[in-house]
């Protein structure tokens, strides 16, 4: 004996029509989802996990201008200038940043063009200037004080010019080698970043990590 | 019953859409994906400190006391001593945090100082520009 859903309507049971609905509202719910909101990760980007082939990573490279403000002294913190790339056609917002180990150590450089390396001040010598905050550990997260959200490809605050206010340490026994020289930050190991829909960051910015 | 199939499939997607909107994660946890070695941020550091500018003064009974300007980041100075001319061989006397030192008391002579400023434990100033002679007789300093 067939119950109510298993009562035949026009070729179809009406059991078969309940499970075409759910899956038509799945379909178009993940789409819709899909849409709005995507997960964005670092140029260079090798973490092994599933990634659609429509979100391009995001770039962070040095840049020199505008000079930082709070230059390295053995023992003190420093300011860092980086500028962030976006090539999605969507706003990435970025939440926190992975770092490196604290005795992975930035190379030194004549100028700021960061071509000439500093002799005598250079990653191995070591030069003593890391992230601040860093741990012993690769990989350790650190929130940024306010999110920093890259326009859309083609959009303004794209890219994203930022201050990362004393987030680089310079240690007490770095060498004088190392006075007035620029320093390329040993390369982040991720970050935290979501795409979709956000009010970009104005550029140039300030931000920074505290802890 | 199809009423009610209805209203089941509306309801599923009124869930997922709520979700979508919201941004909250189905299923996605944000990642974490590894930077390109030349992704990186620049930073800078000051120079080397300027030297110090000392000056000395007569302290009480057959002390000299000599004082300078605080250097920006300075961790401490090292004062050297010369007894022989302004620009003879200078020992160094002492290592302090503060801009400003006394000697102990000391024997009949002529002295003069100079101060340097280090920032940890690698960067040091060139020394200052010698301080003015101070002459300790039997008695007193002048």
């Amino acid at each position: 004996m067939k119950g109510k859903l298993g009562r035949k309507v026009g070729g179809w049971s009406a059991r078969m029509k309940v499970v075409s609905a759910v899956c038509g509202c799945l379909l178009v719910a993940a789409g819709a989802y899909a849409a709005t909101n995507w997960v964005v990760g670092l140029n260079g980007g090798s973490s092994g996990e599933g990634q659609s082939a429509t979100i391009a990573n995001l770039s962070i490279t040095a840049v020199a201008s505008p000079a930082a403000g709070s230059l390295l002294y053995p023992g003190g913190t420093g300011d860092v200038v980086v500028t962030i790339a976006n090539t999605n056609a969507y706003p990435v917002t970025i939440t926190a940043v992975n770092l490196p180990t604290n005795t992975t150590y930035a190379n030194g450089y004549t100028t700021s063009a960061l071509t000439t390396t500093q002799t005598g001040c250079i990653a191995t010598t070591p030069s003593g200037v890391a992230w601040n905050f860093s741990t012993a550990v690769s990989g350790s997260s650190h929130t940024l004080t306010t999110p920093l959200t890259v326009g859309a490809s083609g959009a303004a605050n794209n890219p994203l010019v930022v201050t990362l206010s004393n987030d680089a340490t310079m240690a007490s026994t770095t060498p004088a080698a190392c006075a007035n020289t620029y320093f390329s930050l040993p390369a982040m190991t991720g970050i935290t970043a979501t795409g979709g829909a956000a009010t970009s960051t104005t550029s140039p910015a300030t931000d920074a990590w505290t802890s | 019953m199809c009423r009610s199939a209805l209203l089941v499939a509306v309801g599923i997607l009124a869930v997922f859409s709520l979700l979508a909107s919201s941004g909250e994660a189905w299923g996605a946890a944000n990642w974490t994906v590894h930077l390109a070695a030349s992704s990186s941020g620049e930073a800078h550091s000051q120079a080397i400190p300027a030297a110090p500018v000392a000056t000395s003064a007569c302290a009480s009974g057959k002390k000299v006391t000599v004082t300078w300007a605080a250097i920006t980041h300075a961790t401490n100075y090292g004062v050297y001593q010369s007894t022989t001319t302004a620009t003879g061989t200078y020992t160094l006397q002492q290592t302090v945090t503060v801009a400003t030192w006394t000697s102990g008391t000391l024997a009949a002579g002529n002295y003069w100082y100079e101060v340097v400023a280090n920032i940890g434990t690698n960067w040091a100033s060139v020394k200052s520009a010698a301080t003015a002679q101070r002459t300790i007789s039997s008695t007193t300093c002048a």
